[in-house]
């Protein structure tokens, strides 16, 4: 095919016409007149795979489905983005992965909270020391400034994961921790709680009742400690030095991606049901942790991004494919390292995988605003 | 060239292949002159090795002739020929996997357009065929098109090699004209079925094709009445099935092949014919249901409609033809009942007073379900047999009966 520099490529999108040079793919034409189509195993500067189907779209000229990021504009297509029938093969595609798809949008304690406080993420906070993020994470999540957990039953305890291994987290005692660090060192103040309306809505994938072996997965990297009550008198709480040791008992039971997760924000947009194509026996979950990455395998959609990135930036080890079929995995060759596989390239895979596969964990913890700010108690 | 020939039962390119070697390199010299490509490769499947050999040993002397290699009969014409092994994906056969496996990456099938014609080996434009297609060059160029056109229908001309097998008297490699009826090829070149038994249909282009019952054995074979009938030539596989025969376990064992050799790339391939297999087997073990038929049926359009290539956009074709055409069998199955006999959670064996008391049976039982009880009437006990049908066969006055688990 000739290529003139000057031709221009005349197609229709959702009846618009667009003018693109030859070789144009349709995602990109239709970004040229501000058309959104959805993408999970696309990343401008890779080559696209077409592997995720998230961005089928329809050609009516030629009646069939095209994948928008790979397939180019041509002349004469007329392309349509979305309507019901696209929705509905979007949605069985989804609907698939979900059938496929083991992990916890949200952790259990926090489902199980009448003020749906992030517990997970807070804890989080505290075992990274970062405490003012901590309280930022509490009361945006309770959309309130007052603290709930003062009258509360702790309805979060009885549905702590951690209770099936030894005892429930001591999660009370930590909220209410966190709660008093914020009235106390004034960071309360400047938090803006977020409206109830933005929380709650969103579509949660569950593990439902864990396998035998799952609980030891989450454990691996928990503390083993037992339960710790405040030595001091109970209503005081906890010091710092107690505080932090029982947040370091948790599991992380909810996804790490849960906010920026590409699968979970389709599943929200296309009304996806988690168990439409049931499985006749769900996989195992795994959670695999080297070096503050995490790699949860059981939530890999296979789209190919971190395979691509680490072929693509000369990683000596990379990430691969291995097997095929339903059973194809993405692994390290050579029973290798996560770190050592994406050795400079993890943040980028980590940033470029579209669900909680590929997350980092909790980074090295660093003395800081937990001492510095923390002149409360000790 | 495509010898990654990995339908089961099929073995039209290895007879080919092994037989007429110059025949396929003769055509694929002629392409290469018209399109001025200076080189070739054989793609050859490893499971082949006489295949390998013999076409090695062909253009070895192709070579010492120099019908091959450079300056081809002192003209400016050369060009360089080499066999590729395929390392055993049956998903290798589709033409951009194959590509990707001679370049050593992973034989995974990529988005068409670009078709390999424009970006093919190497980025390069590349012409990718058949054996079977190579094979027929020489014959044309000899006879003229014409004569090639003249055999056939209007619209599928020539001829088609076919893999006669399953339950004809006579199976084995048939070559017809296009146009040729199912019955006349089952019937006539194959001898029909064994005698006692009915002709039930046939499952014509493999994994990737459909079924086609008895009735419309008047179907000619070429390529649009095959998609008319939701079948498709394919690789030329043919299976003949009789009344033995059950279509939900058949539609299983062709599911069964796809999705294991599925390249696991997309989702509703990899994931879809996964979920299709498991109702397939829920229903032969007698733990499906009616719901389970519109499932099927759910599942297998739209795996059809968003699989990205040709093995995930027609592995579902057995199971949808044969909801089409045998759907009472289905039916039976959601009640718990193999029409057929042949699914072994469906059926159970059980001896008649016919029995003499021989011991035979229990003798030869390989799981001990048959107490020995000399001049006594055998029974078997149906919770330890596994179905295999020894004692019915050994049985020297037909005592023992297959008979449905369910309702008998
Ligand atoms: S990967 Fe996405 S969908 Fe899966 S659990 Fe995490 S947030 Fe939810
Ligand atoms: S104690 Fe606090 S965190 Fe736990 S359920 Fe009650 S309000 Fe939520
Ligand atoms: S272990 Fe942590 S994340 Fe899991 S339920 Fe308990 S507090 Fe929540
Ligand atoms: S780990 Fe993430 S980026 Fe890699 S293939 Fe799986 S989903 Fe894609
Ligand atoms: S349809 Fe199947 S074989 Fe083809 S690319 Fe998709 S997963 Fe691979
Ligand atoms: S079918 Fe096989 S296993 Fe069952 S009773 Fe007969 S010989 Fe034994």
């Amino acid at each position: 095919m000739p290529m003139n520099r000057k031709e221009i490529i005349t197609c229709t999108i959702n009846g618009n016409p667009v003018g693109v040079p030859p070789g144009t793919t349709i995602l990109d034409a239709a970004s040229t007149i501000g058309v959104f189509i959805p993408t999970m195993c696309f990343q401008a500067g890779l080559e696209p795979t077409a592997a995720c189907r998230i961005c089928l779209v329809k050609d009516e000229a030629a009646n069939t489905f095209v994948p928008a990021c790979a397939a180019r504009a041509e002349a004469g297509m007329r392309v349509t983005t979305e309507n019901d029938d696209i929705r509905r093969v979007r949605k069985f595609t989804l609907e698939l992965l979900f059938s496929d798809h083991v992990g916890d949008c949200e952790a259990p304690c926090r489902l199980a909270c009448r003020a749906g406080i992030d517990i997970p993420l807070v804890i989080r906070r505290m075992v990274e020391s970062d405490l003012e993020q901590a309280v930022h994470a509490l009361i945006e999540s309770a959309g309130s400034a007052d603290d709930p957990c003062s009258t509360c039953e702790s309805e979060c305890e009885k549905a702590c994961r951690r209770g099936r291994h030894d005892a429930p987290l001591s999660i009370r005692h930590l909220m209410r921790y966190v709660w008093e660090f914020g009235v106390e060192s004034g960071w309360a103040d400047s938090v803006t709680p977020r409206a109830s309306s933005e929380r709650g809505k969103r579509f949660r994938c569950s593990m439902g009742g864990l396998k035998k072996g799952e609980l030891e997965e989450f454990l691996k990297d928990a503390s083993p400690a037992g339960r710790i009550e405040p030595a001091r008198e109970p209503a005081e709480g906890y010091s710092n030095l107690e505080a932090r040791s029982e947040a370091s008992r948790c599991l992380q039971c909810d996804c790490r991606k849960a906010q920026t997760c590409r699968l979970r924000r389709h599943a929200d947009g296309y009304g996806v049901r988690q168990r439409a194509y049931p499985p006749e026996e769900r996989s195992r979950f795994r959670r695999i942790r080297h070096h503050g990455i995490v790699y949860e395998p059981e939530k890999c959609i296979k789209c190919g991004l971190c395979v691509a990135i680490t072929e693509g930036k000369r990683e000596a080890l990379g990430l691969t494919y291995i097997g095929r079929g339903f059973d194809v995995e993405i692994g390290v060759p050579f029973d290798g390292t996560l770190s050592a596989a994406m050795a400079t390239t993890a943040a980028e895979c980590v940033g470029a995988c579209p669900t909680g596969a590929l997350a980092f964990g909790q980074p090295f913890e660093t003395p800081c605003s937990w001492e510095a700010a923390g002149q409360r108690r000790l | 060239m495509n010898g990654d020939e990995g339908d089961p039962g099929a073995f039209m390119d290895r007879m080919i292949l092994e037989s007429h070697p110059y025949r396929v390199l003769e055509g694929l010299t002629i392409a290469a002159f018209a399109l001025g490509a200076r080189s070739g490769v054989l793609y050859i499947r490893a499971e082949y090795p006489l295949a390998i050999e013999r076409m090695r040993a062909a253009m070895a002397r192709m070579k010492t002739k120099n019908l091959l290699g450079e300056n081809i009969l002192g003209t400016e014409f050369s060009l360089d020929v080499r066999i590729v092994e395929g390392g055993g994906a049956f998903v290798c056969g589709e033409e951009t996997a194959l590509l990707a496996s001679v370049e050593g990456v992973r034989g995974m099938p990529r988005v068409r357009p670009p078709f390999p014609a424009e970006r093919g080996l190497w980025g390069r434009p590349t012409l990718i065929n058949n054996v079977e297609t190579y094979a027929c060059v020489p014959w044309i160029l000899r006879h003229g098109a014409a004569a090639f056109a003249a055999l056939g229908t209007r619209r599928s001309k020539g001829m088609k090699v076919f893999s006669l097998v399953g339950k004809v008297l006579r199976g084995g490699l048939v070559e017809v004209p296009m146009g040729t009826t199912l019955r006349e090829v089952v019937e006539r070149i194959g001898g029909g079925v064994a005698p006692g038994r009915v002709f039930k249909a046939v499952q014509i282009g493999g994994p990737s094709g459909g079924c086609i019952p008895a009735a419309l054995a008047d179907t000619p074979i070429d390529y649009e009445s095959l998609a008319e009938a939701g079948a498709m030539m394919g690789s030329g596989g043919l299976v003949v099935l009789d009344d033995s025969d059950c279509m939900v376990d058949m539609a299983l064992y062709f599911l069964r092949f796809t999705q294991e050799e599925s390249c696991g790339k997309c989702p509703p391939c990899r994931i879809g014919t996964k979920r299709l297999r498991e109702i397939l087997e829920r229903l032969c073990a007698g733990r499906g249901g009616l719901a389970d038929l519109v499932r099927l049926e759910d599942l297998s359009q739209q795996v059809k409609e968003a699989s990205l290539c040709g093995l995930g956009k027609t592995a579902p074709n057995p199971v949808l033809t044969t909801l089409r055409y045998f759907r009472d069998e289905y039916e039976a199955h959601a009640a718990g009942r193999c029409p057929a006999k042949k699914c072994a959670a469906l059926v159970r064996y059980s001896i008649s007073d016919a029995c003499m008391g021989c011991t035979i049976c229990a003798q030869r039982c390989p799981a001990g379900a048959i107490e020995m009880r000399p001049y006594e009437q055998h029974a078997i006990d149906s919770s330890a047999c596994v179905r295999c049908g020894t004692c019915r066969e050994v049985c020297p006055v037909a005592a023992v009966h297959l008979e449905d688990l369910r309702c008998p």
